[in-house]
């Protein structure tokens, strides 16, 4: 129920005031949806469109969303961006989507981050780990305890 | 009556004196060496205290409340040490960085902080529910949010964390904050989980592994551990709650399997565990008239309920042989193994030696997890022991002191059991030979005791059990005796150089 009435708030709120660079692509399940994200600015990312979907659960807002990249193949959105926190499978390596959640953060402030992510991102290579991961990773990123690499890059 | 079964009479005044665990004491003497491991038995409650001991004195070096130094000690994960460093460096560093600090980074004070009220008329709109509430908590740093929020929110975080901040920034919640949103002492589980961190963090603690046992067993002689895992010497303690365990493995007793046996031992199980997983069923059926049976006792003397064969659950054989030869199923048929083997000629060499070596590990796995799942079976025969004692003594009316010779043999069955259990994986790495066969001669016997006493144990009728007291105090003194042999039988094994690592 209150997972229900804060999305429903959230995403009123996305309707409201876009993000630059982002578009909000509904389902018919509330706790299902999917942004595309463009950097332009950055020119590993030049012309590029990629997509992010949310899977939410009851529990919202007290754990985080599961929020992994994904491809859209009929869409042209055909690669997962190269990043040294996301992995080939989608997979993204972010504390605020583990153990830096908390309540107050939204599907906007995941967005903003993803977004600033890829914005200031100089390094064109996977995670470190990221063959190995590949292999062995679960069906949904909430159920690999991310060791959060070096945040500064 | 026997001869052997007045035998125990004469000194039976002095199985009442002694407690249980001083009896076993001199059983595991030989390879446990109790004067050499100094230990203290220790409660999470008196862990907790020990805990809260060391903020009272903290408190007062440092002038600040209790409180505020319990989420100090939590942040710093207990090490005083670091954390009394850091603060005589930079206290408001400290602080800061903790959300500790009463000066809000912003200059900003937030004088009404704690729980807040609010009308119908004028209701709290929480931020994170999104909904018009009458109560909420708002902290120091001014941020607030709904009484259930807060709620959900504790427990959610309460479960990876020893310190919780506010949701919205750095400002750390006090055990007091804790308390009055909870509504209940929900602090007291950060506590714990300090008390986890605590444990975990100092080598001379370990948790008793004994399923959902909380005690904690505190070794004052850690330095000497490592020379006792050296000698071949089994590092045993014994918690609040009576469960044995070596401190060095963090693992049940596994007297008389030395540790780097006992490693070895349980990694080979676990590689291979696929190999024999249709060894751990609980099914077998009768070898005479196929009748599938199922094993609900201890004892491995079984009798098909529909054609009355009797036969043993390890080998499959009758019952017959056991009682003259009953070391039969105990060895590992070296010429049937041989036998099999050679149907295989065409087979490389390797294979035939894979082959050996695979259906050995089989023979005492099997044996080893026999007395796994039996162990299992008689302990939730002792966790009702004290309801036969009483039913034996309002049945037979004799007294509580006279029925506890019903504890004290189930406590004597269940490490008698796990030490033969043990005694496998010393006999899986034993070369063969005479040495071996000596060992295995006494295994023999010691398996035979545990199995008389387990069978008594089936015995459902008290006036029955009243009755055969005396066939109890003999059983348990023979097992007993055979445990010391087999302890002995190991000790014997590792000086003269069998066992193969
Ligand atoms: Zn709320
Ligand atoms: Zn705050
Ligand atoms: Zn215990
Ligand atoms: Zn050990």
């Amino acid at each position: 129920m209150a997972a229900r009435n804060r999305i429903l708030k959230e995403l009123r709120g996305l309707e409201k005031e876009t993000l630059d660079g982002i578009n909000i692509e509904l389902t018919d399940n509330i706790y299902v949806l999917f942004a595309t994200i463009s950097v332009d600015g950055n020119p590993l990312y030049k012309d590029q469109v990629y997509k992010v979907k949310f899977t939410i659960t009851e529990e919202y807002p007290f754990t985080p969303p599961a929020c992994m990249f994904v491809k859209d193949i009929d869409r042209g959105i055909v690669s997962i961006p190269i990043h040294p926190h996301i992995y080939t499978n989608g997979h993204i390596c972010l504390d605020l989507l583990g153990t830096a959640w908390t309540p107050v953060h939204t599907i906007r402030s995941i967005l903003l981050s993803l977004h600033s992510f890829l914005a200031s991102n100089t390094r064109s290579e996977r995670p470190p780990d990221d063959s190995s991961y590949f292999k062995h990773a679960p069906k949904n990123p909430k159920d690999t305890r991310f060791v959060y690499h070096d945040d500064t890059v | 009556m026997s001869d052997e079964e007045f035998e125990y009479t004469d000194d039976s005044d002095s199985l009442y004196s002694d407690s249980v665990d001083d009896d076993n004491f001199k059983i595991e003497d030989s390879l446990v060496k109790h004067d050499i491991v100094q230990y203290k038995q220790h409660t999470t409650r008196e862990m907790m205290e020990t805990l809260h001991k060391k903020c009272t004195k903290l408190s007062e070096v440092l002038g600040k409340p209790h409180d505020y130094v319990v989420t100090l000690l939590q942040s710093y994960k207990w090490n005083s040490e670091k954390l009394i460093e850091d603060y005589m460096d930079d206290p408001q560093d400290v602080e800061l960085r903790l959300g500790l600090s009463t000066v809000k980074l912003n200059g900003e004070h937030h004088e009404n902080t704690g729980l807040q009220t609010y009308t119908e008329e004028a209701p709290f709109s929480c931020f994170i529910c999104c909904e018009d509430k009458l109560e909420s908590y708002k902290l120091k740093c001014g941020h607030e949010f709904c009484l259930d929020c807060y709620r959900t929110y504790l427990n959610e975080k309460v479960k990876q964390a020893n310190v919780i901040k506010c949701p919205s920034c750095d400002v750390a919640l006090t055990p007091g904050d804790i308390d009055t949103i909870s509504g209940t002492n929900g602090s007291s589980v950060l506590l714990e989980n300090s008390i986890k961190e605590y444990v975990e963090r100092h080598k001379t603690y370990k948790w008793c592994p004994s399923p959902d046992c909380n005690a904690i067993v505190e070794v004052l002689n850690s330095s000497d551990i490592a020379h006792l895992v050296d000698t071949n010497q089994i590092p045993i303690v014994i918690c609040s709650n009576g469960h044995r365990f070596c401190f060095n493995c963090g693992f049940e007793s596994h007297v008389p399997a030395p540790c780097n046996v006992t490693k070895q031992w349980i990694n080979k199980c676990k590689d291979d565990s696929e190999t024999v997983k249709w060894i751990t069923t609980h099914t077998k059926t009768c070898p005479k008239c196929d009748t599938s049976i199922e094993k609900n006792g201890g004892c491995n003397h079984m009798t098909c309920r529909k054609c009355a064969y009797e036969f043993c659950w390890i080998c499959l054989g009758t019952w017959d042989n056991h009682n003259n030869q009953y070391y039969q199923c105990n060895r590992y048929q070296y010429e049937q193994a041989e036998k099999n083997n050679k149907s295989a000629k065409d087979k490389k060499l390797q294979d035939e030696a894979t082959k050996k070596s695979l259906q050995r590990y089989l023979h005492y796995y099997n044996l080893f997890n026999i007395h796994e799942i039996s162990t299992k079976q008689d302990k939730s025969r002792c966790d009702v022991v004290e309801n036969t004692v009483r039913e034996v003594q309002e049945g037979v009316g004799i007294s509580w002191i006279e029925a506890q010779f019903l504890v004290d043999s189930a406590s004597t069955l269940l490490n008698a059991r796990r030490v033969l259990k043990w005694s496998y994986a010393v006999a899986f790495y034993c070369d063969r030979g005479y040495s071996l066969d000596l060992f295995e001669t006494v295994q023999a016997g010691l398996a035979d005791a545990v199995e008389a006493l387990s069978l008594l144990f089936e015995i459902s009728d008290v006036e029955v059990i009243a009755k055969k007291k005396l066939n109890f105090l003999n059983a348990s003194k023979l097992l007993e005796d055979r445990q010391r042999a087999m302890v002995l039988a190991t000790e014997e094994t590792i000086n003269n150089g069998t066992l193969r690592l």
